[in-house]
């Protein structure tokens, strides 16, 4: 097999997937999208000059493959009559829960609803600084983003993620256990 | 309603579960090979399974020392004649045909001569550019005698008019001369290699009672060799047939009728003196690619013993400091770095130049050096990186 396929796989694949998969709540089309971040890392691998760390520049191609799927995603009329960027659009997802969030406690599984109100950018955040574990040099690293923005980004998304949070408590009229 | 605890939001999302890809890496890679070929938006028809099948099969029975990753085809031949010398290749059986050409085995006719550039510089292993259009290089990757690594060898000869490049370079194959050169036997092949009008496409057609079938080591081989030709001449898909009927049976790769080629990653070039040669001394690529020039110019300081490769850039060749400047590559020297006036050292920087070629830098310049010059190579200069490696004349056979 290839010696840079088996490598990337063994150091990274299931960062990688489960980015995806978090990005796009579908496990087939994370599936399809991995195949993709291969496809465009073993066509432009030797061009990888090591300015960035292996793992944050796999991140950072994840990410415009998972951009380009929503970009492709969207017919041209939604795209016309959409005035705005995608990446500060959220994306909802009607995809069947996966049996690993169906598991769940149920806070758990409603902050997995709850991402859908963040916009591509925040998600992305999100996705990195807590279910990858990044530092916010290495975030900022894969997002090509300044450390600020990162920050900022990561902000106005815990804010959206809290806000959503507590409505859907208080809708179920679970809100006290969140109350400071 | 009160605030949520930010760092409880924090821990929540910390705790969304772990999501694993199911597929086994074999799937992946298979599905990724199948795709990458379908991308070319060439009209083929998606293999049947039985093709993937062997593809699969053949992917994963490489054992990792025969590595095929080492598709570039880069030699250091060094050979030494001074002038033009022609060679008669009427008699010789080609054993692969152009199909663009439309020409047969017999394309070589008697009398024929074909001229072989001699270069005067007999010492430079690699092959430069040197602007003339009259003359073309071919390189092939020939197997070591240990069938271990495969070296790659170029040829220079005068352009043919009104004949295709890959049509002349088949007609080279039996002129090759790599027993004398302290390699294995491989040329011509038992087999016809045609190439596809547009060029993107090489076929194979086998004989039914083939030799690349007689134990893992010679088909694993034939695939290397067949892939980093196919690799070389930017060729992207390989079809095969037997006799004419499509597909061909490995006795390890099972059936197998087409197949993507595969493109290795960029590679450090190392020396290799094959066994009573006369002291040939070779520049080979690993087999194993590295992720950074860097990576590579460091580990071309040791041997790679597994592949009876040697190290190519000598323990008193220091490196300070690597400077990527666009496609130049600098490499500056620490003070306590010691150039050698030897032949030696313009194998040395001759595999740092095919070194700094995988990488895709087109010149390089060393600085800090203890000597003004090795050779041709003035270190006030950029150099530009060769063409191929290994170049070897083919003499009167």
């Amino acid at each position: 097999m290839d010696s840079v396929f088996d490598e990337l796989y063994q150091k990274y694949h299931h960062d990688v997937f489960q980015f995806l998969f978090y990005m796009v709540k579908e496990r087939e089309l994370a599936e399809d999208l991995v195949q993709e971040v291969y496809i465009k890392v073993l066509r432009s691998y030797h061009k990888f000059k090591g300015n960035s760390s292996e793992k944050t520049w796999l991140f950072s191609i994840a990410r415009n493959v998972a951009i380009d799927h929503f970009r492709r995603q969207k017919g041209w009329k939604q795209r016309i009559a959409e005035k705005f960027d995608l990446t500060e659009h959220p994306v909802k997802d009607k995809a069947p829960l996966p049996e690993e969030i169906t598991m769940q406690k149920e806070e758990v599984q409603l902050i997995y609803h709850c991402l859908d109100y963040c916009t591509l950018d925040q998600k992305s955040v999100i996705i990195l600084r807590f279910i990858q574990d990044l530092s916010i040099a290495e975030t900022a690293d894969a997002l090509g983003w300044t450390e600020s923005k990162v920050k900022t980004t990561q902000h106005r998304a815990l804010k959206v993620l809290r806000k959503q949070m507590e409505l859907k408590l208080a809708q179920e009229g679970r809100d006290a256990k969140w109350v400071k | 309603m009160g605030e949520m605890n930010e760092k409880e939001l924090e821990e929540l999302l910390k705790s969304l579960p772990r999501i694993k890809d199911r597929r086994n890496p074999q799937e992946i890679y298979q599905n990724i090979s199948l795709k990458m070929e379908k991308r070319k938006g060439r009209s083929w028809m998606i293999p049947s399974l039985a093709g993937a099948a062997a593809l699969l099969l053949f992917i994963f029975l490489v054992p990792q020392i025969m590595d095929w990753d080492n598709f570039a085809l880069n030699f250091t031949g060094k050979d030494n004649y001074e002038k033009e010398e022609y060679i008669e290749s009427g008699s010789k059986q080609m054993e692969t045909v152009s199909q663009s050409g439309k020409e047969s085995l017999n394309s070589i006719k008697n009398g024929q001569k074909q001229e072989i550039r001699i270069d005067e510089q007999e010492i430079y292993s690699a092959v430069y550019d040197t602007g003339d259009s009259q003359y073309d290089y071919f390189v092939y990757p020939i197997p070591d005698r240990n069938g271990q690594i495969l070296v790659p060898i170029t040829v220079v000869a005068r352009t043919e008019k009104n004949k295709a490049a890959f049509e002349q370079y088949t007609e080279l194959m039996p002129l090759l001369k790599e027993e004398e050169w302290g390699l294995s036997d491989y040329y011509p092949l038992n087999g016809k290699l045609t190439l596809s009008e547009d060029q993107k496409t090489l076929h194979v057609d086998l004989p039914r009672n083939h030799i690349y079938g007689e134990g893992s080591s010679s088909e694993h081989n034939f695939m290397r060799v067949i892939n980093d030709t196919a690799a070389s001449r930017g060729i992207e898909t390989i079809t095969f047939s037997t006799e004419g009927n499509p597909g061909v049976n490995f006795s390890h790769t099972g059936y197998v009728e087409k197949m993507p080629v595969y493109i290795q990653g960029a590679r450090g070039y190392y020396f290799y003196t094959p066994p009573g040669a006369g002291k040939k001394l070779y520049l080979v690529p690993s087999n194993q690619s590295y992720a950074t020039i860097q990576e590579a110019l460091g580990k071309m300081k040791e041997n790679i013993p597994v592949d009876n490769l040697e190290a190519s850039i000598p323990k008193n060749f220091v490196i300070a400091e690597v400077i990527e400047a666009s496609d130049l590559l600098i490499i500056r020297l620490d003070d306590t770095a010691t150039v050698t006036n030897e032949t030696e050292t313009i194998y040395t920087i001759e595999a740092i130049l095919l070194t700094a070629k995988e990488f895709n830098f087109k010149r390089v310049k060393i600085e800090n050096s203890n000597l003004a010059s090795v050779g041709k190579f003035r270190f006030s200069e950029e150099w530009t990186v060769p063409l191929a490696p290994n170049r070897m004349i083919l003499a009167k056979k």
